[in-house]
């Protein structure tokens, strides 16, 4: 998994990220779920959302709930 | 409130039981539950039973699938949206393929009155079409709905936080804005709390034959789909509260949906004029006439105050239906008899139903019909098993398609299925798995854990590897999981009113209708019942009384004397394999013991060796006074003509309730009534509370205080045990009768046994050597003379060519047809007449078919290898061929057979047993008590059945070529060595004592796998 990132929620809902060295504004919450993952082989539930950045950029974060950890799933080109 | 909840009646897509959802809703303060399972309500009477227990309201409805496999949730308003329901499931599992229920429009629009309907979850039309973008299909098909319900039409919000479900809500919540659709917010329930998700995924992996690695679109996500509280609800529809308001309005617009009350008994067609209380007094009487000639004052008061209890409760139409049933089959040569507690009711008796005379058994009427405590009443018939389905076509004809159906039996997750499906759903290895599943006894799922601890045969280390604990944890989660619906063997419900006011119906694998409750929710519905049940045995005895008939063409099984000495001598010997009821181990002990004089006997043995009189420690007493070893006596004279029949011991539930009424003045429907509450456990001072009013009613009788304590005692301790009288005797005079055809025509008997499986105790391997200890041969297959059957030549029994492995129907047939033509007259001209498969004729030639024709197998064997089928010179000339040994030919018999022919597997290797020092079962009957055996042999039938002590005894059968053994292993010989008996399918060697306590037996000290070296 990718880098943990420095995330700021509302009502647990991400506001901001801090990534490569900056603080990017959410813009939009365009989606979220939630996955079990490989639940058998002892993954933990992970919620994701799908954001638009104030920069323009769309991208994934992932939130591991064991871990309370956030990063990038996934950064659309 | 939760309006779209799924149950295990979801069929591997519900994985929270109904009692644990009903409770988590109680506790989380909800007023009311609904329960929508996918295309059934097969949950429906359960769920309102737990409803009730928790002080909840049950909301009824169902997920159907519509054209298109859209889902749409319904739930029934009253029972009349209830029964609209039950319309639509109907024509969904009628009018398509089984399996495959499908709604149309038109359905759902010809039945909608009273019914709520829900948008559905992702596979809805609405969220489906939205998903796919098309929103002008989605708002054209929620008109439609519209159109169909009107103002009971719901868009359903479902916050399952799946992708894409933020902009599909809020497309949903446009659509019911811009068509002023009201919403309400549901979660698709799938379990109760969301650490059950692992079980719900599990199931669906069995669902679609995958494993948890592999990936189908039908997996959910995310475990968001339990019962979440009302607060949680609240909290994720805060931005449309309205949603949750909706479901509070619509769950308190919901009547109570079950039918309760409605009138739905059958109705027999009576002649014009003719009420039918008044036939079936006409029936009656009519029947006792032939049944008793002259008509006593008892005779006639039995009677009268029979039908006044029958017509009373208005059961009237019930047993004319019975009647005709069993009318109905007698008159087309169909065998059948009546069993169970019908045979306490002389009125069934008279009508034919029956053919145990209650009144002069002295049966109670009131423990088949209780007027005290009225319930339906349950007559059993029992039905030659090939023509039983006949019967249930005449009913269905007679009565019409729409108020006949089979009932259905849930097949449920046991530890075998469950390790099974569970165990390739998680992707363990099979070759593993398999070891401990053939091991595993049927117990329950939540029973595996206990089970390892428990039996020997489960001790292996791979067992215990951690690996399969959480495999044993999802067992227990799934224990008892409906898998699918089946079809209850005998059960018919018949309803004066179309069934589809009170319940669906959905096809079963035979094409016929069935309901799709089980027996017990099935009386709960209001519906009667008749077991119309499949009998092999009584399938047996048609045929051997047709085989008899053509020697002795007078022969009347029906009236077969009672009394016939050769017959009980043969029970007296034990020699009672393929007796019906009377074969097993434990049975041929104690007829060994028993010594059987009259039918008395054989009727009191048949209620003997079960687990209620085992436990109650009836068994020895009984047979102590029986052969005048303990004195028989009566606390009270009172008690004398109730227990004489059993030389004072309590064995019936009718003499309970005839104790009770004797001693306590209780009337029978009272005495009857106390000897259920007294079956079931209670607490002690309720047991108290009990005891102190029967012995006050004793006393207030002049019965002695202690007298009255001790005959309470007697009653509640046999209460739960004993068993029904009338059922004994139903079965007791069958079992005599087969054990008369089993002494006299046992070549006919044994044929037609064998030709019946798979019925009785033993495998047909054991009933040949059973019948050749009695003298009859059995004949190998021969292409000249076998049929499709076994069949008696002479003394002998012919092993027929449908025992040969991999023999076709069709290729039987076929070689019938062409023998019809004249017999083959060789081997190769068999071959030019006969087109048969390559594995059958090889089989066919190895198991010795062709013998006659030409003894050399092997020779046979290389013609057919080499390609050379043709007439040649083979033909004409000796086979120069040296053939296979006689060892070699008996293993290939027995492996194309299943069964021995020329000689038994032991009878090979028995000399080398006597030098050795083994004993053969025919020597065990000259040896005395104690003395030390080793025998060797097939072990038939291990089995652990209930105890008095508890502790695990195993008995099995040990056969060999001179008969057969009973082999008792106790549970420390058990736990050492015997485990092997459920671990191996392979021949044994026992060290141990022989016994004469219980017939001739042998108690194991020892047993190991036989060694052939």
């Amino acid at each position: 998994m990718a880098t943990a990132l420095k995330v700021v929620t509302v009502a647990g809902v991400p506001a901001r990220i801090l990534w490569r060295g900056r603080w990017l504004k959410v813009a939009r919450v365009l989606d979220f779920w939630k996955d079990m993952g490989r639940w058998w082989a002892g993954e933990e539930e992970k919620v994701f959302f799908r954001l638009e950045l104030a920069a323009g950029i769309v991208g994934e974060l992932c939130y591991e709930m064991a871990t309370q950890r956030w990063c990038w799933y996934r950064v659309y080109d | 409130m939760h309006l779209h909840v799924h149950s295990p009646f979801s069929f591997l897509d519900g994985a929270g039981r109904i009692e644990c959802l009903v409770r988590a809703a109680a506790a989380c303060g909800l007023p009311a539950l609904a329960l929508t399972d996918h295309d059934g309500v097969s949950g429906a009477v359960r769920f309102t039973r737990a409803c009730h227990a928790a002080g909840i309201r049950p909301l009824l409805g169902a997920e159907v699938t519509e054209e298109g496999g859209y889902h749409l949730v319904l739930l029934a308003d009253g029972p009349e949206g209830y029964a609209n329901l039950c319309r639509i499931l109907t024509r969904a599992h009628l009018d398509h393929p089984r399996g495959a229920p499908r709604v149309t429009q038109a359905v759902l629009a010809a039945h909608s009155e009273h019914l709520y309907a829900l948008s559905g979850c992702r596979r809805g039309r609405l969220p489906a079409l939205i998903l796919r973008r098309r929103y002008r299909d989605a708002c054209e098909a929620a008109l439609a709905y519209r159109r169909i319900f009107g103002a009971r039409f719901y868009i359903e919000l479902v916050q399952d936080f799946l992708p894409g479900n933020l902009a599909l809500t809020r497309s949903l919540r446009e659509l019911a804005a811009w068509l002023k659709l009201p919403v309400v917010a549901t979660n698709n329930v799938h379990y109760v709390a969301k650490e059950d998700f692992p079980v719900h995924d599990l199931l669906t992996c069995i669902r679609f034959g995958i494993t948890l690695e592999e990936a189908h679109p039908a997996r959910r996500l995310n475990a968001e789909n339990y019962l979440k509280p009302p607060a949680v609800m609240r909290a994720l529809f805060k931005d449309c509260p309205e949603a949750c308001e909706n479901t509070v309005r619509l769950a308190e617009a919901c009547r109570p949906a079950l039918p309760q009350g409605m009138e739905v008994s059958p109705r027999f067609p009576v002649p014009a004029g003719e009420a039918p209380a008044g036939l079936l007094r006409r029936l009656v009487e009519a029947g006792a006439r032939e049944r008793y000639g002259r008509l006593t004052p008892a005779i006639r008061e039995r009677l009268a105050y029979e039908l006044e209890v029958i017509t009373g409760l208005g059961f009237a139409d019930y047993f004319l239906i019975a009647w005709d049933v069993v009318r109905y089959a007698r008159a087309r040569g169909i065998r059948c008899a009546g069993r169970g507690s019908a045979a306490d009711s002389a009125v069934a008796y008279c009508l034919g139903i029956t053919e145990v005379d209650p009144i002069e058994r002295h049966l109670l009427f009131e423990r088949f019909l209780n007027p005290a405590r009225p319930t339906r009443p349950d007559i059993d018939l029992d039905f030659d098993a090939r023509r039983r389905d006949e019967v249930a076509a005449y009913m269905r004809a007679r009565y019409g398609a729409e108020r006949v159906a089979g009932v259905a039996t849930y097949q449920t997750f046991q530890a075998r299925s469950a390790l099974r499906d569970l165990g390739k759903a998680m992707g363990l290895a099979m070759t593993e798995l398999e070891p401990l599943i053939r091991r595993m006894p049927y117990v329950r799922a939540d029973a595996i854990e206990a089970a390892l601890e428990q039996f020997p045969e489960l001790r292996a280390a791979t067992f215990r590897d951690p690996r399969y604990h959480r495999l044993y944890r999802f067992c227990a989660a799934v224990a008892g999981f409906p898998r699918h619906l089946g079809t209850h063997l005998g059960g018919l419900v018949l309803a004066g009113v179309p069934l589809e006011q009170v319940t669906p119906l959905v096809q079963a694998a035979k094409g016929m209708a069935i309901v799709p409750f089980d027996k017990d929710d099935v009386e709960d519905l209001g519906l009667f019942k008749f077991d119309l049940l499949s009998l092999r045995a009584l399938s047996a005895v048609e045929e051997a009384v047709r085989i008899i008939r053509k020697e002795v063409p007078a022969f009347d099984f029906d009236r077969l004397p009672l009394d016939d000495a050769a017959t009980y001598a043969m029970l007296h010997r034990g020699k009672t394999v393929g007796v019906f009821q009377l074969e097993s181990p434990a049975q041929r002990a104690l007829q060994l013991r028993l010594r059987a004089v009259g039918i008395e006997d054989v009727i009191a043995s048949v209620a003997l060796i079960r687990p209620g009189p085992i436990k109650g420690n009836m068994v020895e007493p009984y047979l102590d006074r029986r052969h005048g070893r303990e004195p028989v006596s009566y606390p009270h004279p009172a008690l004398e003509p109730v227990l004489k029949k059993t030389y004072g011991v309590l064995l019936f539930q009718e003499q309970v309730i005839a104790l009770a009424a004797a001693v306590a003045g209780f009337s029978y429907g009272e005495a009857d009534r106390l000897r259920r509450v007294l079956g079931k456990s209670r607490t002690a001072r309720e047991l108290q509370e009990i005891g102190e009013a029967f012995v006050s009613r004793a006393a207030a009788r002049g019965v002695e205080e202690n007298v009255a304590r001790q005959v309470f005692a007697w009653v509640e301790g046999y209460a739960g045990y004993g068993f029904c009288e009338a059922h004994a005797a139903a079965f007791g005079l069958t079992a005599y009768k087969t054990a008369y055809l089993a002494c006299h025509y046992p070549a006919a008997y044994f044929a037609a046994l064998m030709n019946n499986q798979p019925m009785g105790y033993y495998p047909p391997q054991t009933l040949a050597v059973v019948a050749r200890s009695r003298g009859v041969a059995i004949l190998p297959p021969d292409i000249n003379r076998s049929g499709a059957a076994f069949t008696v030549e002479g003394n002998a029994i012919r092993i027929p060519l449908s025992r040969v492995k991999g023999m076709r129907r069709h290729t039987l047939s076929t070689i019938l047809k062409a023998r019809e033509e004249g017999p083959f007259t060789s081997f190769t001209d068999f071959t030019t007449r006969v087109r048969c498969e390559r594995d059958t004729l090889v089989n066919l030639v190895l198991c010795g078919a062709f013998d006659a024709l030409n003894p050399n197998r092997r020779a046979l064997l290389a013609r057919l290898q080499a390609g050379t089928q043709e007439a040649t010179l083979f033909d004409a000339e000796e086979d120069t061929w040296p053939d296979f040994s006689p060892g070699v030919k008996r293993q290939m018999e027995y492996a194309i057979l299943g069964m021995d022919v020329s000689r038994h597997f032991m009878a090979h290797l028995r000399a080398r047993l006597q030098e050795q020092g083994y004993t053969d079962t025919a020597a065990l009957e000259g040896l005395p008590d104690g003395t030390p055996v080793r025998i060797a042999g097939f072990p038939v039938r291990p089995h652990r059945p209930p105890t008095r002590s508890g502790r695990t005894v195993v008995f099995f059968t040990l056969e060999d070529e001179h008969g057969l053994a009973d082999v008792t292993v106790f549970e420390d010989c058990y736990h050492r060595t015997g485990w092997i008996l459920f671990a191996c399918p392979a021949p044994v060697e026992v060290d141990g004592v022989v016994s004469r306590r219980a017939g001739i037996g042998v108690v194991a000290r020892a047993i190991r796998l036989l060694n052939l070296d």
